[in-house]
């Protein structure tokens, strides 16, 4: 089921109008409805067969807590018993000793689980020891890493005593399955999200306005730029040859900045629109990150949540833990900045491996997320050292030139990271990317689109998606300037807004079309 | 200074009028969207399309009688004039094959021709696409417009809400996107055709007339059937190949269903069904290799355990239909005269069929492909491909033709000027490596050449492709 379709569009109304009804009847029970729906979303976009791993992951992260919570109460009992001080310290390390080993193992089974449906046959594919990457057969749930890093930052949170863990294991199965984050995030924490879910919104609250526009907005990223882009892309990468020019790689590289910022910022907007509509507000996950002066900076605005997710549950612990603390100090004979900087950048590493290893196990995935930490780790490094070059070259930072120039760097250093991404083979990605500096021959740039299959109608036609981008742009740019868009939309008069959406609905239809169409030669198909 | 509840209680006296205000909002908004749909509708949802031809010609013969119905997508479309049939079996046949018929729209036409005329006889028309994965949802959407033209309002909205909720539609994009006709099948994108079209929609030309002008050298020769009086280019064979570089997919599961249904509702209604795989040139065969006779076997087994008859015109033995090249207008087509003699081929099998007999030995069986590579006795295309390795351009060659024939190929460049150059001559070898420093600067050609070995012949078919230096 996608996002935008009539089958989305009616159950989305249906569970609305229940959600409100039973809220005015009953308001403390309409999450029941929540949940229902998010079951039944499950079931419909998913495959009903895998909903046993999620409700063995929700099980898992309600029941972990809890127990959690009885140890509290019995360290504290065992405490509270003991005849002095030494023995309330042996009492606590105890306990804590069988607390960490509940948290490690429940760990264990929530990513043991995702690590089994999501790389285990990958993995023994790599190794020579399955036929393909999928010939075992394993199913794979929807939104399985998702799901499972949300319910992992509860499990964490509630081990922390950041918050009362939920004893009603059908709330907290609410807070795992929420229906509109399933599919592709954002990861939302229990303590902003939960209490939402729970608490029950009058219809009344909605911005019912500012959510469809928002809706239409993701609908448009998502089908005018990605989709649009997304078939050339493939036609250009499907055959890496050891010729392929430089100008058509960085031409589908570029075409792939687009496409993967507009799929999925895209999806999340629709997501975070169905969401609100309930009166439920998710975490934000892109800030519009093509903005970053950064690649650290990019970070920040780029899937927002799992960096956030990765800071607090990854790179902190391990960052301020002893062997880093003992790296620090052994560094910092050499500098201060050394000592200071070379654990978090060591830490950078362990995250942006991860991160790779999140989208994925094959190799180009681990060397992207490798490039992205080696990166931002010598850009912390280096830091001193910029600042000192931007001083004696007198660059004044704070001046709007120098903004652009990082914003234009930051842009051309995640390019050369979607290199690593999106060319799936670790060979053909350095291949491209020495084509790139070494066999840029724009000469070549329309034979080879031809021979990919690209014709000059398919070239033409991305004009539309052009369009879109410029729009976004547009958008992107007053946003980042403070403008609130979507206030200053809904302030037009009607037919300028007719005017609006229906040119957002066509640019949809004509894009749509030409995805399906296009390709195959059908453009006047006269059907 | 006004309490809390004087603000409250003015609050709720300004929220029904707030609330009427956003309400006439919506509703202006909607109804400028729709009006702005409409107006796109009458100048850019194509007119002349073949769906509204061929349902507007139906409508047209309501009165007449029609015993025998012809379904399926253009290759239907294109193979078979009712005239020769009905010539040489005294039926009345029409044809209601349109571009890209999708399966389930070819059922609601039998079903429809079946409550409208109680046929006798549905000949549903299928190539290897019509079963395997490829979807046209601009040609669901035709169909159901075209459909729509001639019912009541409330049919009509019926008709369109179950095309929005079938499957192909209901769970993507084109559920909504549906709603949008002009996206889905249009006029090209200039002034002249878009106020051509707005002109033939409002002035009251009938849809075969404005079909036949707006599309240049198609011809409509009644009943349902238009065609093409072209012949294929057989140096264009790359382009022409269904195949794609993936290769062929499995037939659709879903498809396979389909023909089911269409069996069942002949079956149910006394209507024989004759399914027939429709004619194309032998390249467009031989591309399948062993995925044709695997998957078709498949089909096969379908419509016979359906109860229906089927026939394979492309497995055809010499002495019932004999294709010649200049019968086909592309990969996929036959032109006109080639229909009219495939269509005389193909009412000389139905007579065997309504004397009882079986049309099994008409054809090669799927069983032995071999026989039928065998007997492919011509060259029928040759196609190149290039590619950039280390040591330069590489061009392969493959030459579609029978098991029982040997080819030899001759590899020439072409410049800008025309002038051409030998790099190999004739040989067994498919493959030619150009270095690098041969190649002329700028753009050329590499034409390829192939003939049978052992013959002297100039070549029995090329192919050229660009090459760049």
């Amino acid at each position: 089921m996608e996002l935008f379709s009539l089958h989305f569009l009616l159950f989305l109304v249906t569970a609305l109008a229940a959600y409100h009804v039973v809220g005015h009847i009953a308001r403390k029970n309409a999450w029941l409805v929540l949940l229902a729906a998010s079951l039944a979303f499950y079931c419909l976009a998913g495959r009903w067969q895998t909903l046993a791993y999620m409700l063995a992951c929700a099980a898992i992260t309600w029941a972990a807590p809890l127990g959690l919570a009885r140890m509290d109460a019995a360290c504290r009992a065992e405490r509270a018993a003991a005849p002095d001080r030494a023995a309330r310290r042996a009492a606590k390390a105890a306990w804590a000793r069988r607390r960490r080993a509940v948290l490690v193992a429940s760990l264990a089974a929530c990513f043991g689980m995702l690590a089994y449906l999501k790389y285990w046959n990958v993995l023994l594919y790599e190794v020579g020891l399955a036929a393909s990457p999928s010939s075992l057969g394993l199913l794979l749930p929807l939104g399985v890493s998702f799901y499972t890093f949300q319910a992992a930052s509860y499990l964490v949170d509630a081990y922390n005593g950041r918050f009362e863990p939920q004893r009603n294991p059908l709330k907290h199965l609410l807070f795992v399955c929420w229906f509109p984050q399933v599919i592709q995030g954002p990861i939302n924490r229990y303590a902003d999200l939960g209490p939402q879910l729970l608490e029950g919104h009058s219809a009344k609250g909605v911005p019912v306005r500012r959510s469809l526009l928002r809706f239409g907005y993701g609908a448009l990223k998502k089908y005018a730029i990605a989709n649009m882009l997304v078939g050339t892309i493939d036609q250009i990468f499907s055959n890496v040859t050891p010729g392929i020019p430089g100008s058509v790689v960085a031409f589908g590289i570029l075409l792939y900045s687009a496409q993967q910022y507009g799929d999925f910022s895209g999806g999340i907007d629709m997501v975070e629109a169905a969401s609100s509509l309930f009166g439920v507000r998710m975490a934000e996950n892109f800030r519009r990150p093509y903005f970053s002066v950064s690649l650290a900076d990019f970070w920040r605005r780029w899937h927002i949540t799992l960096g956030a997710w990765m800071r607090d549950y990854v790179f902190f612990p391990f960052a301020v833990s002893r062997p880093m603390r003992a790296l620090g100090a052994r560094a910092s004979r050499l500098g201060e900045h050394l000592g200071r900087t070379l654990p978090a950048c060591v830490a950078n590493l362990l995250v942006f491996l991860i991160v790779g290893l999140w989208h994925g196990a094959e190799p180009h995935y681990v060397a992207w997320g490798l490039y992205n930490g080696l990166v931002i780790a010598l850009a912390d490094l280096l830091a001193p050292a910029f600042s000192r070059a931007n001083a004696a070259l007198r660059v004044d930072e704070s001046s709007r030139a120098h903004r652009a120039l990082c914003v234009a760097r930051t842009f051309l250093v995640v390019n050369v990271g979607w290199y690593f991404d999106r060319i799936y083979g670790f060979g053909d990605s350095l291949l491209c990317l020495r084509n790139t500096f070494t066999n840029f021959n724009p000469g070549a740039f329309f034979l080879t689109l031809h021979e990919d299959g690209i014709t000059a109608l398919n070239l033409q036609f991305l004009v539309f998606a052009a369009l879109a981008c410029l729009l976004v742009f547009a958008v992107s740019l007053a946003q980042e300037r403070g403008v609130d868009v979507g206030g200053r939309i809904l302030g037009w008069n009607c037919v300028a807004r007719a005017a609006l959406y229906f040119l957002v609905l066509s640019l949809i239809v004509i894009t749509s079309f030409l995805t399906q169409n296009v390709a195959g030669g059908f453009m006047y198909a006269n059907f | 200074m006004r309490t809390s509840s004087e603000k409250d209680n003015k609050a709720r006296g300004r929220a029904p009028r707030h609330g009427r205000r956003r309400a006439l909002e919506v509703f202006i908004i909607v109804v400028l969207i729709v009006a702005a749909n409409v107006i796109i509708n009458l100048g850019f949802e194509l007119y002349s399309s073949l769906a509204n031809v061929m349902w507007d010609e139906y409508r047209s013969a309501a009165s007449e009688n029609i015993d025998t119905v012809v379904v399926g997508s253009s290759t239907g479309q294109r193979s078979f004039d009712p005239a020769v049939l009905d010539a040489t079996l005294g039926a009345t046949t029409f044809n209601m094959a349109t571009p890209a018929q999708e399966l389930d729209d070819s059922y609601t036409a039998a079903r429809q021709a079946i409550e409208d005329h109680h046929v006798r006889r549905v000949i549903l028309a299928v190539d290897y696409e019509s079963i395997s994965t490829v979807k046209w949802p601009g040609s669901h959407v035709a169909f159901a417009r075209a459909k729509m033209e001639g019912e009541s309002l409330p049919r009509a909205a019926a008709d369109y809400w179950k095309l929005l909720t079938s499957s192909s539609f209901f769970d993507g994009a084109d559920s909504i996107c549906a709603l949008f006709p002009w996206g889905y099948n249009h006029v090209e994108l200039d002034a002249e055709h878009i106020a051509t079209n707005f002109h033939d929609r409002i002035s009251g030309t009938s849809p075969v007339e404005a079909a036949a002008r707006v599309m240049d050298g198609w011809t409509y020769y009644g009943r349902g059937y238009g065609n093409y009086d072209g012949v294929l280019d057989y140096s264009t064979a790359r382009d022409r190949l269904s195949v794609t570089e993936e290769g062929p997919a499995d037939f659709d599961q879903q498809g396979l269903d389909w023909i089911q249904n269409i069996c069942d509702l002949c079956r149910e209604n006394g209507v024989q069904l004759v399914v027939v795989v429709t004619p194309r040139p032998a390249f467009n065969v031989l591309a399948y290799g062993e995925k044709y006779p695997e998957q078709m076997s498949r089909l096969q087994q379908v419509v016979e355990q359906g109860g229906g008859t089927f026939i394979d015109a492309n497995m055809a033995k010499g002495g019932w239909w004999e294709p010649r090249d200049v019968d086909f207008y592309d990969g996929e087509h036959l032109n006109h005269d080639g229909a009219a003699r495939f269509s005389r081929a193909f009412a000389q099998a139905l007579q065997t069929l309504d004397a009882g007999g079986s049309t099994a030995n008409l054809t090669y069986s799927y069983d032995h492909w071999d026989d039928y590579l065998a007997s492919v006795d011509s060259i029928s295309a040759v196609i190149s491909t290039v590619s950039q390795e280390d040591n330069g351009t590489v061009v392969m060659a493959t030459a579609y033709t029978g098991s029982s024939v040997q080819v030899e190929y001759r590899f020439s460049l072409v410049a800008e000027d025309g002038t051409t150059t030998t790099i190999q001559d004739w040989g067994a070898s498919d493959t030619c490596t150009i270095p690098d420093g041969q190649l002329p600067e700028g753009s050329s050609q590499v034409e390829v050449c192939v003939r049978r070995a052992g013959t002297t012949v100039g070549y029995e078919r090329y192919c050229i492709q660009d090459i760049s230096g």
